[in-house]
C-alpha cells in the first residue's frame, strides 16, 4: 500500500486555523495516509528541501498537498531541474483555497468541497506510476530556409553565439528582396560569406526533411541534381513574402509603376528633376490600397519617396489611399513632413478610375476626407506617373514547404494560423520557427525584431547542449495500433510517425511461419505536448497518456459506477 | 421536499478554463454547490465516452471549459472536442436527452468572472429542465 | 544590505516579466524592480476581447506569463520598490532602491529598462469632457470594467449603456497637445473592444469615430471585414469636435461632420470611450536622466548609443502592443545574453 504524507500549505495564513484542523482529521480517515504537516510557503524554492527532510523522516513514498492552485506548485515540481526527493507525479495538489474555500458561500459547502477535492487528490497519486525523465542532445547546428534579410539576420546572431548555421537560397544568391531597398545589406552578406560557421547553398530546395527536434535530417537538392543530406536541431523558415500584380489593361501601361520599380528609378535619378524617356516628370500619383489593405509597408514606402520627389526632384506628388498608415515608429511626423513639403494626400471609399489623357494618366476619385459639402469636389489628378502598390502574398513554394516540413499554413496560405499560443514565431512543430514575411509581410524594422526573437527562442533552446524532456506524453501500444494513420493526421504537433520499431510488432503468417514486421504509430516523445488529442482518438485505444487515463479523468467525476 | 441542486461535470482546460476557475476563486466568486471540476490539459484530451458516461452517471449537466478558436495552446483541441460534442448531441437526442444537458463554453485564462457566470447561469437553465431522467430510474 | 545579481530589470510588466524569464532560461539571474504592490503592470488589466472566436489581443498571454514567473528561481521580484539612484558604468552597476523606507544596493552587470508606458491623460482633452462627465470613460477604464466586474454599465447610474462611441486617437496623431505620433495599437485595441461588448450584449450600437484605421497582426483584414458586416457597428472617419451632456436624459452629445450626409451633425450616446493613447510612463523621465539616457521625439526612450550595459525593452521604447512587446523583450533578451557572453 502506498504511504502518503499529507502537507497542509498554511497559505500566509489564507486558509484560517480551524479549517486546517477539519482537513487534518478528515486525512487521517485514509488508511494510505500516514502523516500530516503543517508547513508554510510550499510554493517557494527552499519548500522541496523541507518536503525532502519529511520523506526522509517519516519514510512516506507519496505526497499529497493542500493548499492554492496546483499551478503554483506544479511549476516548480514537475520542472525538471530541480532535484526531487520523490518522481513529480507522485505529489498531487489539492486546492483547496481558490477552489473551495474561495468560491463557497459558507464554510461547511468550503468543507464539503474540500473533501471531496482532497480524496480525488489522494485517489490520483495512488494510482499513478512515477514517470521517468529522459535527455535529447543537441547539437548547436541550424538550418535556416531563405536567404533574405531576415535569413541573414538571424545567421549571424547564431554564428555569433557559436552555432553551425546551414542557409538554403533558392535564388542564386543571398538577399531577397531586401537587397534592392537596404545597401547596406551587401556589408551583411559579405559577413555571412566569411564567417566559417554559416555554409550557405545556394539554388538549392529542401525536398525532404525526417526526425523531430534536435534530429531533423534535412535532404537538400542542389543546383547540379545532387542531394545532400544535412543534420539540424533546429530549423527556421524565413521565406518571405511574393509580390505578384497582375498588370492588365491600363496597368500595363508604361507610366504606370510599382512601388519597387519606382525605388529603382528614384536611385537611378541624378537631380534636380526626374526624366522619363528625356521628359521631365512633374506630376507623381501613388495609388494605394486597392489590394492588402492590412498591410502598412507601401503607406511607409510611399511617404518616404513622396518626401523626396516633391522636395529633391521637382515633382508634385498625390498620395490616394483609404487609410494612411503610419503606425510605425516616426511615421506620423514623415507624414505631417509630407503635407509641409505639398504631397497632397486624398482618401477614397470607391476605387479611382484611371484613363489615358494624351500620355498622360488621369486619375479620377471621390475624396472621403471629412469635409464639408459646399468645399467638397470630385479630384482629377492629370498625372505622369502612377505608381502602384504591391501586391503581397504567400510564396508559390509555401504549400510544397508545409507538407514537406509538416508545418501549418494559415487561411491566407502564409505559414502558420495566427495563434497567440505561438507568440508569432513558434510553428506547431518543437524545433521549427517562422520569421518574418513568409508569415506575414511587415516593415523591415518589425520584422528584424521578431528575427532577433527566433535567435533567442533558439539559443535558449540550444544553449545548454541537451533537452530534458519527461514521458508524460502520448505513447502508442503498437499491439493495438491498427495503424489507420488517424493519429499522425491529427497530432497539431506533427509528433506521431509511423515507424517499424521494437520486438513488439512482429506477426506471424499462420500459414507461412513467416515473421513480418508491421509498421505502427509512434510518437516522438521529445516532441509531444502532451495534449492528449490521439488518445482521445484513436479508435483502436491504442495511446495512452501515462499520467493521466481515463480512471483517473472518471474518479474526478466523482460520480460513481 | 430539498431544493434540487443540479449536478454538473465541468471539465476544464488546463490552459483556460482551470486558471479561470482559480481565478474565480481568487476574486472571491461564489460558485454553485454541486460543480465538479475535472482538469485535462486540453480540451481534445476529452473523449466522446466521459461525456456520455458523466450523463449516464447521474451529471445534470455536463460543461466543457475550452479555449478560443485559434487560440488553443495545441492549436486544435478545441476543434477536436466540438466534433465530438456535436457526436455526443446526436447520441443524446436518439435517448431523449435535452441537448441543453451537454455544452461547451469557451474562455480565457483570465476569465474567472464569466466562468462563474457561466455556471449560475447552466444551474438555473437545468433547475428548470428538472433532474437528470438517468438519475432517477437509478 | 547590498544584493548581486546579472542583470537588473526595471518594471514588471510584460516586458520586463519576459526578459527576466528569457534570460532565466538561460542560467541568468536577476532581479526585476516593480514599484506597484503586484508583477503585469498595465498589460495585466486587460480582460479577454474574444468574440465567437479569439480576436488576437494577447490579453491572455500576459496572465499566463505571470503565473509561470514561480517557475524560475533565478528570478527574484522586488515589489514597491523604486530606483534612487546609479553608480558605476560599463557593466558594473551599483543600484540604490528603495522600499518603503528601506534602501539598499543591488549591483548588476546589465541594466533593462521596461517600464513602459500610461495612457494618455485624457482630461488634457478638455472638449471630451473627461473628468467632468461621468459617462465619458477611457478605453482602459472600460477594459478594467469587463475583466474585474464582468459586466457593461454606466457610471452614472451603473444601468447598460445602449450606445456607445469610440473615439479614436485621444492623445495620438494630436500636435495640439504635443502627440506627433500614432500609437499603433488603439485602432485594433477598440474594434476588439467592440467586437467582444457587440458578442455578450447583442443590443449595444457602437460607433468607432476615427481617422485612419491602422492593421495589426496577420489576421486584421478579415477581423476589419467582420467589424464592417456588422450592422451595429458603425465606423465613421470622423474625430469629434466636442461632446455636450444633456442632464436631463443623462445622455452625451457629440458633434462631429458626417461624411456620408457631409455635414455637421449631432448625435447622442449613453457612453463615450476614449482610446487614449500612449505616453512614456511617469516616472520613466527621471530615469533616464538618473542613466543618462535621451528621448525620442516622440518622448520615448532612445536605443542607448553602445551597448555598455544599459538596455531598452518594450513600449517604453515606443508605442507596442503586447505582442510586439514580448518580442521587443525577446530580442532585448538576446542583446543582453550576449553583452554578458562577451564580457565573461
Amino acid at each position: 500500500m502506498p504511504r502518503i504524507g499529507i502537507l497542509i500549505d498554511t497559505l500566509q495564513g489564507s486558509v484560517p486555523a480551524s479549517f486546517q484542523e477539519k482537513l487534518s482529521a478528515y486525512v487521517k480517515e485514509f488508511p494510505e495516509v500516514i502523516v500530516c504537516f503543517k508547513e508554510d510557503d510550499l510554493n517557494s524554492s527552499d519548500a522541496i528541501s523541507r518536503i525532502n527532510r519529511y520523506v526522509e523522516s517519516e519514510g512516506f513514498d507519496r505526497v499529497v498537498i493542500l493548499g492554492g492552485s496546483p499551478k503554483d506548485y506544479e511549476i516548480s515540481f514537475q520542472k525538471l531541474k530541480l532535484s526531487l526527493p520523490l518522481n513529480p507525479y507522485l505529489f498531487s495538489v489539492a486546492n483547496i483555497r481558490e477552489q473551495a474555500l474561495w468560491i463557497s458561500s459558507d464554510e461547511e459547502m468550503a468543507l464539503e468541497r474540500a473533501k471531496i477535492i482532497i480524496s480525488k487528490a489522494i485517489h490520483t497519486v495512488n494510482s499513478t506510476k512515477p514517470i521517468p525523465t529522459q535527455s535529447l542532445t543537441l547539437n548547436p547546428e541550424v538550418l535556416i530556409l531563405g536567404g533574405g534579410l531576415i535569413g541573414i539576420s538571424i545567421a549571424l546572431d547564431l554564428a555569433h553565439a557559436g552555432i553551425r548555421v546551414f542557409i538554403i537560397e533558392k535564388e542564386d544568391r543571398l538577399g531577397g528582396k531586401a537587397q534592392k531597398v537596404f545597401k547596406w545589406l551587401e556589408e551583411k552578406i559579405d559577413e555571412v560569406e566569411k564567417n566559417p560557421k554559416i555554409t550557405v547553398l545556394t539554388q538549392a530546395r529542401l525536398k525532404r526533411v525526417v526526425g523531430h527536434l534536435g534530429r531533423f535530417e534535412a535532404t537538400i537538392e542542389c543546383p547540379d541534381r545532387k542531394e545532400i543530406t544535412l543534420a539540424a536541431s533546429a530549423m527556421v523558415v524565413s521565406t518571405g513574402y511574393a509580390s505578384y500584380r497582375e498588370r492588365k489593361g491600363i496597368y500595363a501601361h508604361k507610366r504606370v509603376v510599382a512601388i519597387e520599380e519606382m525605388e529603382k528609378i528614384m536611385a537611378e535619378a541624378s537631380g534636380p528633376s526626374l526624366l522619363k524617356e528625356g521628359k521631365k516628370i512633374e506630376m507623381v500619383t501613388y495609388l494605394l490600397d486597392e489590394v492588402n489593405e492590412d498591410i502598412k509597408i507601401d503607406s511607409i514606402s510611399a511617404i518616404r519617396q513622396s518626401l523626396i520627389l516633391q522636395d529633391l526632384l521637382g515633382c508634385q506628388v498625390a498620395v490616394l489611399c483609404k487609410d494612411i498608415k503610419v503606425s510605425s515608429n516616426g511615421m506620423e511626423r514623415l507624414y505631417r513632413r509630407a503635407r509641409e513639403k505639398g504631397v497632397l494626400f486624398f482618401k477614397y471609399d470607391d476605387p479611382p478610375r484611371l484613363s489615358i489623357v494624351d500620355g498622360q494618366i488621369e486619375v479620377d476619385l471621390k475624396d472621403t476626407s471629412p469635409i464639408q459639402k459646399k468645399e467638397r469636389w470630385p479630384v482629377s489628378i492629370l498625372s505622369d506617373l502612377v505608381v502602384i502598390g504591391e501586391s503581397f502574398g504567400p510564396i508559390p513554394e509555401a504549400e510544397e514547404l508545409s507538407k514537406v516540413l509538416k508545418i501549418h499554413l494559415g487561411p491566407r496560405g502564409y505559414f502558420m494560423e495566427d495563434n497567440p499560443q505561438l507568440l508569432r514565431v513558434r510553428s506547431n512543430r518543437k524545433g521549427i520557427f517562422i520569421a518574418g514575411a513568409c508569415r506575414f509581410p511587415q516593415e523591415a524594422s518589425e520584422a528584424l525584431i521578431e528575427a532577433r526573437a527566433v535567435s533567442q527562442e533558439i539559443i535558449t533552446l540550444l544553449s545548454k547542449g541537451t533537452y530534458p524532456y519527461d514521458l508524460a506524453v502520448a505513447e502508442v501500444d503498437p499491439k493495438k495500433c491498427a495503424l489507420c494513420y488517424t493519429c499522425p493526421r491529427l497530432c497539431p504537433h506533427s509528433a506521431i510517425t509511423i515507424e517499424k520499431y521494437g520486438d513488439r510488432n512482429v506477426y506471424t503468417t499462420p500459414m507461412t511461419n513467416k515473421e513480418m514486421k508491421w509498421g505502427a504509430a509512434k510518437v516522438d516523445p521529445a516532441s509531444c505536448y502532451g495534449c492528449g488529442i490521439c488518445v482521445a482518438e484513436c479508435p483502436a485505444k491504442a495511446i495512452t497518456l501515462q499520467h493521466l487515463t481515463s480512471e483517473q479523468i472518471y474518479a474526478q467525476m466523482n460520480l460513481g459506477e | 421536499m430539498t431544493e434540487f441542486n443540479p449536478k454538473i461535470v465541468a471539465f476544464c482546460c488546463d490552459q483556460s478554463g482551470y486558471p479561470a476557475a482559480d481565478m474565480a476563486g481568487a476574486l472571491k466568486r461564489k460558485l454553485p454547490k454541486e460543480v465538479e471540476i475535472v482538469r485535462v490539459p486540453c480540451a481534445g484530451r476529452i473523449e466522446t465516452i466521459y461525456l456520455i458516461k458523466a450523463l449516464e452517471r447521474g451529471a445534470d449537466g455536463v460543461l466543457i471549459f475550452a479555449c478560443y478558436e485559434d487560440n488553443c495552446q495545441f492549436l486544435r483541441g478545441n476543434l477536436r472536442v466540438k466534433g465530438r460534442l456535436s457526436y455526443a448531441h446526436r447520441m443524446m437526442e436518439r435517448v431523449g436527452l435535452e441537448k441543453e444537458r451537454l455544452e461547451i463554453c469557451h474562455l480565457a485564462t483570465n476569465q474567472g468572472v464569466r466562468l462563474a457566470e457561466i455556471l449560475h447561469q447552466k444551474v438555473e437553465q437545468l433547475k428548470k429542465l428538472g433532474p437528470n431522467p438517468v438519475r432517477q430510474k437509478k | 544590505m547590498t544584493l548581486t545579481k546579472d542583470v537588473l530589470i526595471i518594471g514588471g510588466g510584460i516586458s520586463g516579466i519576459t526578459v527576466a524569464m528569457e534570460l532565466a532560461q538561460l542560467g541568468i539571474h536577476s532581479a526585476i524592480v516593480e514599484k506597484e504592490t503586484s508583477l503585469g503592470g498595465l498589460s495585466a488589466s486587460f480582460c479577454c476581447k474574444a468574440s465567437e472566436s479569439c480576436n488576437k489581443c494577447f490579453a491572455c498571454v500576459v496572465d499566463k506569463r505571470i503565473s509561470e514567473l514561480s517557475r524560475y528561481p533565478e528570478i527574484s521580484v522586488l515589489t514597491q520598490t523604486e530606483v534612487i539612484g546609479v553608480k558605476g558604468e560599463d557593466g558594473r552597476y551599483s543600484v540604490t532602491l528603495k522600499k518603503r523606507k528601506e534602501r539598499f544596493d543591488l549591483r548588476a552587470s546589465a541594466i533593462v529598462i521596461a517600464t513602459g508606458i500610461d495612457p494618455f491623460n485624457a482630461s488634457q482633452k478638455v472638449e471630451y469632457g473627461y473628468g467632468r462627465y461621468k459617462n465619458v470613460i477611457t478605453a482602459k477604464e472600460l477594459d478594467e470594467m469587463l475583466r474585474f466586474k464582468g459586466l457593461l454599465s454606466r457610471p452614472s447610474d451603473g444601468r447598460p449603456p445602449k450606445t456607445i462611441a469610440f473615439f479614436q486617437c485621444v492623445g495620438s496623431r494630436d500636435e495640439s497637445i504635443g502627440n506627433l505620433y500614432c500609437s499603433q495599437v488603439c485602432c485594433a485595441y477598440a474594434l476588439r473592444l467592440i467586437k467582444t461588448i457587440r458578442h455578450q450584449y447583442p443590443e449595444v450600437e457602437a460607433t468607432f469615430l476615427y481617422m485612419d484605421i491602422q492593421p495589426a497582426g496577420t489576421s486584421f483584414q478579415e477581423f476589419l471585414s467582420s467589424c464592417r458586416e456588422d450592422k451595429k457597428i458603425h465606423l465613421i472617419r470622423s474625430l469629434p469636435s466636442k461632446v455636450y451632456h444633456s442632464p436631463l436624459s443623462d445622455k452625451l452629445r457629440v458633434r462631429f461632420i458626417d461624411p456620408e450626409k457631409e455635414e455637421v451633425v449631432e448625435a447622442s450616446f449613453d457612453l463615450i470611450v476614449l482610446s487614449v493613447g500612449m505616453v512614456l510612463s511617469k516616472g520613466t523621465q527621471s530615469l533616464t536622466e538618473t542613466f543618462g539616457l535621451s528621448l525620442t521625439e516622440d518622448g520615448f526612450i532612445a536605443p542607448p548609443s553602445s551597448h555598455k550595459g544599459l538596455f531598452i525593452a518594450g513600449a517604453c521604447s515606443g508605442p507596442k502592443d503586447i505582442d510586439r512587446s514580448i518580442l521587443h523583450s525577446k530580442s532585448t533578451a538576446f542583446v543582453v545574453h550576449q553583452f554578458l557572453r562577451g564580457r565573461a
